[in-house]
């Protein structure tokens, strides 16, 4: 284990030092410049937040993905003990998902819980790199 | 990039399609991923064209992106576009070599007005414009359409191809197919929005003149409303059902999601003042489709974005920051389609 601070600290404190002392100096000089500080502020904030749920959030997908996919036990594995293992099962499930999708017809109800196992992953990756992202379905009127 | 050698290449350029010239002014515009371009004031001294003009200076950069015009192929489709009586700016003056060795360049003029979306759509000065600009698109919309390509007894736009047996949903569907076979993370909401779209596809359409970039960000607007539409890059020969979807996907309405119009209007008004302009009724079911396409393609595009960056064609760190917004794209796929019509 690293001494403190943590990585989602330093990388906060990145994003902050290019906020505040970065960006300010390029504002109407060089906008172009401003605009590509602005992207990698925001990609330290992402960073770090996913380093801050990505235990909890891959642990969620991994379990709806299993629920799923029961046939796919044999590429379960030992899963659980390190993150690479749980990225590499979580990839392999995925992969068999997308390949279902792709290849077989699935019954109202399957399909039901797949688009619902679909918007939730979404949902969670998008409340960490676009938390303004608005996931509610009254976005629009409806017809 | 050397100034005084462009500025010198356009003096001898202009003096042989137009007359003796000097250049006042040139300086780089931020341009797309595939054009250099420059705004220039030319000082015409003899001909027809006498007389002072603004203008943009649009060159072939160094790498086209595959799938669009070069200026060549551009000048024409504008040329028609003009011809058809849309407001786009006049290309002029086609040359070669000005900017690039070899590369073609056109002229375009210079027209007022900003294109910045998030501007269009939040300026109290451009309240008045945000009310026309759904029917001014509208209009400009059925005007591009009324282009028919050569099997409809259209004339041929060199370098405009119609799609396989006249379909472009097949066409669309294949391209799709090859992007997300090409992509190598597993993508189970890309796979799920492919497969509605391969089971839901429109009759085949009428073939147009489609424009495949027609946004908010894309349009000069004033006070008045809508000055002209820009960057025919991505233009070809297409479903009017393509540009009709492509104005409401949801990163062109920049944060108005209430308003799928160019983050400005209502789907219905618009569908009804275009069915006026162009005579044609809007297949709905057909327009929701290429929305759902829409932001299939365009996730597709950010991932792409990123490899770009991974294998090294590009150090751009925009490119490689883009692909994480993938899921935006898919997330809105899912909605539309669970939302089954408009």
């Amino acid at each position: 284990m690293h001494y403190s601070p943590d990585a989602p600290t330093l990388l906060n404190a990145v994003a902050a030092f290019l906020k505040s002392e970065v960006r300010p100096t390029l504002k109407g000089k060089d906008d172009a410049l401003a605009f590509r500080v602005l992207i990698a502020e925001s990609l330290c904030q992402i960073v770090a937040g996913e380093l801050m749920s990505e235990d909890m959030l891959d642990m969620a997908e991994l379990g709806r993905l299993k629920e799923l996919l029961p046939e796919e036990q044999s590429a379960w594995g030992e899963t659980g003990r390190s993150r690479t293992e749980r990225h590499d099962v979580t990839h392999k499930l995925n992969t068999a998902l997308a390949a279902r999708i792709r290849d077989r017809e699935l019954d109202p109800e399957l399909r039901e819980r797949t688009v619902e196992h679909l918007r939730q992953s979404l949902r969670e990756k998008l409340m960490v790199t676009n938390p303004r992202f608005d996931t509610s379905d009254t976005i629009e009127p409806t017809p | 990039m050397d100034l005084k050698r462009i500025a010198a290449s356009i003096e001898t350029h202009l003096a042989s399609v137009s007359g003796p010239t000097r250049v006042a002014g040139l300086s780089p515009l931020a341009g797309g991923a595939c054009q250099d371009n420059f705004r220039v004031e030319l000082d015409i001294q003899g001909g027809p064209e006498q007389g002072d003009h603004r203008v943009v200076l649009r060159s072939d950069a160094a790498a086209l992106i595959p799938g669009t015009l070069t200026r060549l192929e551009e000048f024409s489709v504008i040329n028609a576009a003009v011809a058809a009586g849309v407001r786009t700016p006049q290309a002029r003056w086609l040359g070669r070599g000005l900017v690039t060795e070899d590369a073609w360049a056109l002229f375009l003029d210079w027209v007022p007005g900003v294109a910045i979306g998030r501007k269009i759509l939040r300026d109290p000065e451009l309240a008045t414009a945000r009310e026309k600009l759904p029917g001014q698109l509208a209009e400009v919309l059925a005007k591009i359409h009324s282009i028919k390509p050569p099997s409809a007894g259209g004339a041929a736009i060199p370098g405009l191809v119609e799609p396989p047996k006249g379909d472009p949903v097949s066409f669309g569907l294949t391209g799709v197919r090859k992007m997300l076979d090409r992509v190598k993370a597993p993508h189970p909401a890309m796979e799920l929005a492919y497969r509605w779209l391969d089971d839901h596809r429109p009759a085949k359409p009428e073939l147009r003149l489609v424009h495949r970039d027609f946004r908010t960000g894309n349009f000069m607007v004033t006070t008045q409303g809508l000055s002209a539409v820009l960057d025919w890059e991505f233009s070809g020969w297409g479903a009017p059902e393509e540009d009709l979807a492509w104005i409401s996907v949801r990163d062109w309405r920049f944060g108005q999601l209430d308003r799928p119009i160019g983050g400005f209007g209502a789907r219905e008004p618009f569908y009804a003042a275009y069915e006026a302009f162009s005579g044609r009724s809007v297949n709905r079911a057909a327009v929701l489709w290429w929305e759902v396409m829409g932001n299939v393609r365009w996730g597709l595009g950010c991932i792409g974005q990123t490899e770009r960056y991974t294998s090294g064609q590009t150090r751009n760190l925009e490119m490689i920051a883009i692909g994480r917004r993938a899921a935006e794209m898919e997330y809105e796929a899912l909605r539309l389609i669970e939302r089954g019509g408009f």
